[in-house]
């Protein structure tokens, strides 16, 4: 799998009264294609500041970025003509995958996208191995029209065998990459919504409380695939159907007091997705969510970026969650990246004392109990003055001399696992 | 929306009616309204005739009944001073006021709100510091000391608006208003213009910081679309009961203005009923700008409910 994001040395800092806050002090982590990289680390850990970074969505002033850069390997370099037409043909593939969802159980090709059947299916269809179908998708979305440069691409595909499809990364690689740092207004702006989409917490706050969701959703679709008002409309009812909300043609006009939490937070969902964008950053979607709900939301997450091959970030409190899906964890602390490995690996070899800390706060699995991450003694340092040594030192079973005098830079544990700390051999 | 629309209209009865009574027990609470009325030379046969021909003699509560089922039907009974029906004058004088208020609420929104929106807009710099400064300004400078330091340079100095008194003319049936509202609406809307500056400002600095905009940048919505979808739209929201209570408290009629522009309005009536000592008309007044503000207290709650879905839905 290729690289869709590559993140290095990035620093944020806040110019308050107080002085300034050293919120990050060299965030580097990547991101690839279709995998889900779950963020863990205590409040304030700087995991909010690193992804809002990126999209240039921090208040300036106080925010200034002042380092690093965030490479975006992803197609940014098309017109917006050519990302209309290939949008339309996502779209279009995208109600193919229904389709094709609903053929491998019925074999037969119906066109009704949006009956509740074929949610069945999709839902049924999840259990299936994810490559197989989303090739069967491609297949089909092939013996339609072909038009544009993603079916293009998706035709190339079908000629290659698949293993080899999986191995190496498709279009991308080749591509420039942008480093988003450095993009003028116009040009984040294509990236917000168009190639990474954004999940805030608290959805009830994060949509506006004036204006129906159904318009909330399709602001997006307008503003980067030029969609006119009834393509829009027609587009967020399938959105909104996409992502399990009942009665989409009544609820397209509700506003977002009128749902429930988990209903609003699938609305995120949807709007976060609407563009089909590479990448989605889901910021502690379901903390405010009771534990049935959160399941539901996780799941609908999955489901939908399998299906859509889009990469998450998946930001959370909550070790077990991430220990339920992610692909790969970064442990942040005081601003620093401390550890990051492929999710079995972090929980069987934790190399960091941090993480090992962390895990030793999961309460057993099976046992009724919040597994936050508050529960660990001590204090993360005071960012207005952070140390010029490790920032864990002072919690740290294990500080040495050097630990007091010098800031561990990562090293390798095991291929794909690092950790910031001097006892990694 | 129903149920919330009828609760209002109730309240507002509700609110009327204490009017009324307050209105009606103010003369009682000044001693004996027939001594107010009379000379203090008339003899006690003279005082006793007034009081039994105005009723002052019958029961308080009887009084007070017929009182009441006179002023909803808007008799408040006749002017002792112009022999005509209280709630005709004020009628006759309406228009006048009318003018004045509708003037001064369009130079306050014309140049509150902006001044608002720019400060709000760009915290901390020049223009902020100026439309702070100038609502501060227009809500503690006394707009009478004003209205006379204009009629100085305006009119007396540079002669481009009459001093006093309104000017109309007629043009296909309408009354329409000539420069002589002007001055006297200047100086009437600037309290109004401090408060929509101060108001406008911060209802955009709060929502400039709502999650929902941040929302709105995180779609990748052009800056301008955030600003007039989300920022202003709900900023808005707060503002129509601003407008409403300060459009209420306009029409009701300023009495200093009007006396020192010899506005012929509502304001100017009150004080020369007042001087006379015209019970009745006095009484009409009051209950008449009351009436008005509540009346607009309640379309303002509608306006409100109409605006926000939250309160709408309810
Ligand atoms: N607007 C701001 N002004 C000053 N400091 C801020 C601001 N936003 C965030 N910070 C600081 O940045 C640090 C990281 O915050 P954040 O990324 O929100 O943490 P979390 O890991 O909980 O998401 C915190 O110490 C916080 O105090
Ligand atoms: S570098 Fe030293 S103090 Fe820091 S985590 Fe490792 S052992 Fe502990
Ligand atoms: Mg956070």
């Amino acid at each position: 799998m290729g690289k869709i994001l590559e993140v290095r040395d990035l620093v944020t800092k806040f110019y308050t009264f107080d002085g300034v806050v050293h919120a990050l002090s060299g965030v580097s982590f990547d991101l690839n294609e279709g995998e889900t990289l779950g963020v863990v680390g205590e409040s304030g850990s700087g995991k909010s500041v690193t992804m809002m970074s990126l999209l240039h969505l921090l208040p300036s002033p106080p925010a200034r970025i002042e380092g690093g850069q965030a490479l975006y390997y992803g197609d940014m370099h098309k017109s917006y003509g050519d990302m209309h037409k290939s949008c339309g043909d996502m779209h279009k593939s995208y109600g193919d995958m229904h389709k094709s969802y609903g053929d491998m159980h019925k074999s037969s090709h119906s066109r009704d996208i949006s009956s509740s059947r074929d949610n069945q299916m999709l839902k049924d269809s999840i259990k299936k191995p994810v490559r197989g179908s989303i090739n069967e998708t491609l297949k089909d979305s092939i013996k339609q029209p072909v038009r544009g440069s993603i079916n293009e691409t998706l035709k190339d595909s079908i000629d290659r065998p698949i293993k080899e499809q999986i191995k190496d990364a498709p279009i991308q690689d080749i591509k420039e990459p942008v480093d988003l740092l450095k993009l003028d207004r116009a040009g984040i702006r294509s990236i917000r919504g168009g190639k990474i989409g954004f999940i805030f917490q608290d959805a009830l706050s994060a949509l506006n409380p004036v204006m129906i969701i159904g318009r909330q959703i399709g602001e997006n679709l307008v503003e980067h695939l030029g969609m006119g008002a009834d393509d829009a409309k027609k587009r967020v009812l399938e959105l909104l159907e996409y992502v399990g909300i009942p009665n989409p043609g009544r609820r397209y006009s509700c506003y977002p007091h009128q749902f429930s939490g988990g209903m609003r937070q699938r609305i995120m969902i949807a709007l976060a997705i609407a563009c089909n964008p590479r990448i989605i950053i889901a910021d502690e979607p379901t903390t405010a969510l009771d534990v049935t709900v959160q399941a539901q939301i996780i799941e609908l997450v999955q489901r939908l970026t399998r299906e859509m091959n889009i990469a998450v970030i998946w930001i959370t409190h909550d070790l077990g969650v991430v220990a339920g899906m992610a692909d790969r964890v970064l442990v942040m602390y005081a601003g620093t990246p401390v550890e990051i490995a492929p999710v079995n690996e972090l929980y069987t070899n934790p190399a960091h004392p941090y993480t090992i800390k962390l895990l030793g706060a999961l309460p057993i699995i099976g046992e009724e109990a919040d597994h936050r991450l508050e529960s660990i003694d001590g204090t993360p340092p005071d960012l207005l003055a952070p140390p010029v040594h490790c920032q864990f030192a002072w919690r740290c079973p294990h500080a040495a001399k050097r630990c007091w005098q010098e800031i561990p830079e990562q090293r390798e544990v095991t291929p794909g696992h690092h950790a910031a700390c001097f006892n990694v051999a | 929306m129903k149920r919330y629309i009828i609760s209002r209209v109730v309240q507002a009865i509700g609110i009327l009616f204490g009017v009324l009574f307050i209105v009606f027990f103010m003369l009682q609470l000044t001693g004996d309204p027939v001594s107010l009325l009379i000379s203090r030379h008339a003899s006690p046969e003279e005082v006793e005739a007034l009081r039994d021909e105005l009723g002052f003699n019958r029961p308080i509560l009887v009084q007070f009944t017929s009182f009441i089922s006179r002023a909803v039907v808007g008799d408040f009974g006749k002017s002792l001073r112009h022999h005509q029906p209280a709630m005709d004058l004020i009628l006759e004088r309406l228009p006048a006021t009318m003018e004045l208020a509708v003037a001064a609420l369009l130079i306050s929104l014309v140049l509150g709100i902006p001044l608002g929106l720019i400060a709000g807009s760009n915290p901390g710099s020049f223009w902020d510091v100026l439309s702070r400064g100038t609502g501060l300004l227009g809500q503690t400078i006394p707009n009478f000391w004003l209205a006379l330091i204009l009629i100085l340079v305006f009119s007396v100095n540079l002669g481009w608006f009459p001093s006093f008194g309104r000017e109309t003319w007629t043009f296909m049936g309408l009354t329409l208003p000539t420069r002589s509202v002007f001055l006297p609406a200047f100086s009437l809307s600037l309290f109004t213009m401090g408060q929509l500056i101060r108001f406008t400002r911060s209802a955009v600095l709060e929502i400039r910081s709502e999650d929902y905009v941040r929302t709105a940048y995180s779609k990748g919505l052009a800056a301008h679309r955030v600003y007039i979808r989300h920022i202003l739209r709900n900023a808005s929201i707060p503002l129509i009961s601003i407008v409403g209570v300060q459009f209420g408290y306009l029409l009701s009629g300023s009495i200093y203005i009007e006396t020192i522009f010899s506005w012929p309005g509502l304001g100017n009536l009150l004080a020369e009923s007042i001087g006379n000592r015209d019970f009745a008309l006095v009484q009409a007044i009051a209950f008449f700008s009351s009436f008005v503000v509540v009346t607009l207290n309640l379309l303002t709650d509608i306006a409100y409910g109409l605006a926000d879905p939250r309160i709408r839905y309810e």
